[in-house]
């Protein structure tokens, strides 16, 4: 992979990398200033605390106690389904039960799983002290813990949702789910995605920007690539389902038919929203599995992992195609015949870069030393495991196949098999590898032999009989079944395999309890012997200094790096401005930009996440001036918390090591705020960008009965007035030497902004369009809500600057807060036109 | 960002290919049957600019490898073989619909 030496990226002269390791002794007091400032939280600080060598252990602890929650949901279905005509569960029970399984799984374990282990593992291999936005880490885990918990204990009330975990109307409409039981999860999952989405933004801006200097793409560890494509997923894909579940919610709160068919609206709206999201979330989910997988295999094979750069390619192939697929789903929905042709084919397509991943792990397996401990055989049961789902999958993707098996216990037996394989054992191949990482002891090979024989047994004995009884045909989510039609047997079969599978994860429950001891003055360290960064000694700080990174496998390949990293002769090998502080470098080639101030711990995240989560799960129980006061509150915690941001240090530059200086403040696409900003205005153009397709969708249902726009006079006022209000945003950014009058163009621009909104719902108010009566009603006022939405947070955000103002916080030597505001605005204006052309102008101006 | 279009370009393609032709297959499916012809023909089309398109940029990234570019070998050669595979694929996505019409 040697070509020609690479430009600089930022004219950082990488010539200086050669002062590194650095001689000589360090100061005294360097490292105890170090620890001094990274220290072990005390008494109530392990609830505010920050650090992701905390956070992360938390997240993953939280993901894995759901893990277990939900199998023992699990293990009540295979119980009643053991035998015909059981009565261990009554089937309103069964059904709340089964959907529960289904969503905590999905949404309370896997996506969160895997996030938790970036949050845990990214800081390490990528040499920084902590990820860019540690209080973002923590908010988003206790807003999940809080969220996660108190939706699971809906379940306890009789309260659970019943329709299953993709929640299809009419089913889940007011007709046929009356009650609260739908509103918990249409609420309780759309503010758990908010707090994926916090997880996301924190990963793909510490991937890209707080790397160790030299640590250039092809040097970016696998996970990392795995993760950064993850990330980069999650902001696509979850904007549909948040949209999906406000929709669904209108409809069920206030009357508006997006999903009624009497009123013009359409359930396949539903299912085209929800799959959009639903089936890239099966590679949300095994990309990051996929990147520990690549990244534990060299390990145990003692090798790096072969054809390295193709297996980043599949995971930038995975990432665009899994979006291609989500209608295959829906074959047996009546979609039209070229349609479902295109699925089927994409749908075979996103098996090619699986394989890819596949066949490098078995060469790298082949060509290397294998060492059969417990993470080892973790890898190769999933290798096996997904293989076996895979192959079902493609099967799946085979239209006329999907029609004999769609609903069946075949698709039950092919999606374990994928996640299972996919998700499953790679996470316990990942927690029986890098426990030592955070652990004062590994986890035990013996008791980790037998937890994998009897997960692998298990998973066989559970799910390899239900593609029988699927083809034999029996339909999913039955809560029981007659005898005589040969499903005994394998039925029964599954449930003992589910309870051989329980019982591989008891004795792990029990090697944790035994073994996992983190927080500890000292770790196990390298038991595998693995070559990335995160295996580098390692304190509360992550690493005393960060290196130069020149190879993918640093602790492979550069020699004595350990030594020379423990004793400081690299980046920042103390606390040059006293505080707690990490390395900012460039996206393509890390190269050293800037130093990052990181934050202390302090309660308003956690008090934000309990108001955000008081918000929405007060709404769900229809409390609605509790809720408004807890959302109030909320808001107010989170500007508090932004409060302590964009503050600059006394010292404007600092000695990061060998007498490079760097600058303490950045603002522009050179900061970390800049890039988080950006990514938070992609989720918000990809839920306009879904609401314009639900527009078009539900237009071409019933393209008769859409009504003309109102006056066009309005649609001139309102596109002026956000285009100026858009265009002052803009150019305050370039006024912040006069700080004064940067704050009156934010204002006045947050102003015309709501004047524009204003016109626009008042213009389609007069025509008496009623959001209730029909589905072009219900959808123009959707769009209208959401830019209303971003309007009142656009106002927020004015005055909050007028408040800095005041305060003296908004000046020349600190542009960001202005720029990051003066974006929003710009993006809200451009979000206002979009509305406002696609609501006025179409189809009327195809006439 | 030349790095990252690069890298991403002919994925990109790819997507905005996939959508389109998504749109003109739901298009095809509530249009008369006069319709049909034009709008195969529209995808053919866009399906040869989008693979050209392709090629181009898999040729750009192979020449840049020649040279010092920011995101050295790795980038470029990744590049390469990304917008290849784009270029593949969407053809593979285009066949249902030019088979059928």
């Amino acid at each position: 992979m040697n070509g020609p030496p690479t430009p600089s990226e930022t004219g950082f002269d990488t010539a200086l990398y050669e002062r590194f390791p650095t001689k000589g002794r360090r100061p005294k007091g360097e490292l105890e200033q170090l620890e001094a400032i990274w220290c072990a939280p005390r008494r109530w600080q392990w609830i505010t605390v920050i650090n992701n060598n905390y956070v992360g252990v938390y997240y993953v602890g939280a993901a894995m106690l759901f893990f277990v929650l939900a199998g023992v949901l699990a293990l009540l279905m295979r119980t009643q389904l053991a035998l015909p005509m059981q009565g261990v569960l009554p089937q309103e029970t069964y059904n709340q039960i089964f959907t529960m399984h289904g969503t905590v799984m999905m949404f309370l374990f896997a996506v969160p799983a895997v996030e938790a282990l970036g949050v845990l593992l990214l800081p390490q291999m990528l040499g920084a002290r902590d990820l860019p936005f540690p209080r973002l880490s923590a908010y988003a885990f206790w807003a999940y813990l809080i969220g996660g918990l108190a939706f699971f204990c809906s379940l306890f009330f009789g309260l659970a949702p019943n329709g299953g975990w993709f929640m299809y109307p009419p089913l889940t409409s007011t007709t046929y789910s009356p009650g609260i039981n739908a509103d918990f999860w249409l609420l309780g999952i759309g503010f758990i995605e908010i707090s994926a989405i916090a997880g996301a933004i924190e990963i793909i801006v510490g991937v890209l920007k707080t790397r160790a200097p030299g640590m250039t793409l092809d040097k970016l560890p696998v996970f990392a690539w795995a993760m950064l494509v993850f990330a980069g997923m999650i902001i696509i894909a979850f904007p549909s389902v948040i949209l999906a579940t406000t929709l669904l919610e209108l409809e069920r709160a206030l009357g508006w038919p997006f999903f009624d068919a009497a009123r013009g609206g359409d359930p396949m709206l539903w299912q085209h929203l929800f799959w959009f999201f639903g089936h890239p979330e099966v590679y949300i989910i095994f990309l990051p599995a996929a990147g520990a997988m690549s990244t534990i295999v060299p390990a145990v094979a003692r090798t790096p992992l072969v054809g390295h750069w193709l297996v980043v390619l599949a995971f930038l192939a995975t990432g665009f195609i899994s979006f291609g697929v989500w209608a295959h789903h829906m074959f047996t929905t009546g979609l039209p015949g070229v349609s479902v042709g295109m699925f089927s084919a994409a749908s075979m397509a996103v098996s090619l870069p699986a394989g890819v991943q596949v066949f490098a792990w078995i060469a790298t397996v082949a060509s290397g030393r294998m060492k059969f401990n417990a993470p080892g055989l973790f890898v190769l049961g999933s290798l096996l495991i997904f293989v076996m789902g895979g192959l079902t999958g493609v099967m799946a993707a085979m239209v006329p196949f999907d029609w004999q098996a769609h609903d069946t216990y075949f698709i039950v037996a092919h999606l374990h098999y994928v996640l299972i394989g996919g998700m499953v054992f790679p996470l316990f191949a990942a927690i029986y590898y890098w426990a030592p990482m955070v652990s004062a002891r590994p986890l035990s090979e013996r008791l980790g032999r037998w937890t994998f024989g009897l997960m692998f047994a298990g998973m066989h004995l559970a799910f390899l009989p239900m593609h029988l009884t699927g083809l034999m045909g029996m339909p999913r989510r039955i809560y029981t079944y007659a005898a005589g039609r040969d499903w005994e047997w394998p039925n029964l079969i599954s449930s003992i395999g589910a309870f051989v599978f329980a019982a591989g994860v008891l004795i792990w429950v029990i090697d944790m309890i035994r073994n996992f001891r983190p927080f500890g003055a000292s770790e196990a360290g390298n038991v595998y012997e693995g070559g990335g960064l995160e295996w580098l000694p390692a304190g509360l700080y992550s690493t005393r200094s960060i290196p130069v990174v020149r190879s993918l496998y640093p602790l492979w390949d550069q020699k004595n790096l350990a030594r020379d990293v423990a004793a400081g002769r690299y980046f920042l090998p103390g606390a040059p401005t006293g505080g707690r502080e990490t390395l900012v470098t460039s996206p393509v080639n890390a190269e050293p930009q800037h130093l990052l101030r990181m934050p202390v711990p302090s309660g308003w995240h956690v008090w934000a996440a309990v108001f955000t989560a008081g918000f929405f799960l007060l709404l769900t129980v229809q409390a609605y001036a509790a809720s408004v006061l807890s959302g109030v509150l909320a808001i107010i915690c989170v500007l508090r918390w932004c409060w302590f941001l964009d503050h600059p240090l006394p010292q404007r530059a600092v000695d990061v090591g060998a007498g490079i200086e760097l600058p303490t403040y950045a603002s522009g696409p050179s900061s970390t705020g800049w890039w988080a900003m950006v990514v938070t205005l992609v989720v918000g153009g990809m839920v306009l960008a879904m609401s314009v397709f639900s527009y078009v969708f539900l237009w071409s249902r019933n393209p008769d009965a859409w009504r003309p726009p109102p006056d066009t006079a309005s649609l001139a006022v309102a596109t002026l007035s956000a285009a100026a209000g858009g265009a002052l945003a803009l150019l305050a950014r370039r006024q912040f030497a006069r700080p004064w009058l940067a704050t009156a163009m934010v204002l006045v621009g947050g102003a015309l902004l709501g004047l524009a909104f204003g016109v626009d719902l008042s213009s389609w108010r007069a025509t008496g369009l009623s959001p209730q009566a029909s589905a072009q009603g219900a959808i123009v006022h959707a769009i209208l809500a959401w830019q209303g939405f971003f309007v009142a947070v656009a106002a927020i955000m004015a005055l909050y600057v007028l408040l800095r103002r005041l305060y003296g916080y908004v000046g020349p030597d600190r542009p960001a807060t202005i720029e990051l505001v003066g974006l929003f605005l710009a993006y809200t204006a451009g979000q206002g036109l979009v509305g406002f052309g696609v609501t006025r102008l179409f189809p009327a101006g195809l006439t | 960002m030349n790095t990252w279009l690069s890298l991403l370009g002919g994925l990109v393609l790819w997507a905005a290919h996939f959508l389109a032709a998504y749109a003109i297959a739901s298009l095809a499916d509530i249009s008369p049957y006069e319709h049909q012809a034009p709008l195969t023909w529209l995808l053919a089309g866009l399906t040869l600019a989008c693979v050209l398109a392709a090629v181009v940029l898999a040729v750009r990234a192979w020449r840049a490898t020649r040279r010092p570019d920011l995101g050295g070998a790795f980038v470029q050669r990744l590049s390469v073989l990304a917008s290849m595979l784009s270029a593949i694929a969407i053809m593979w996505q285009s066949a249902p619909f030019l088979w059928r019409y």
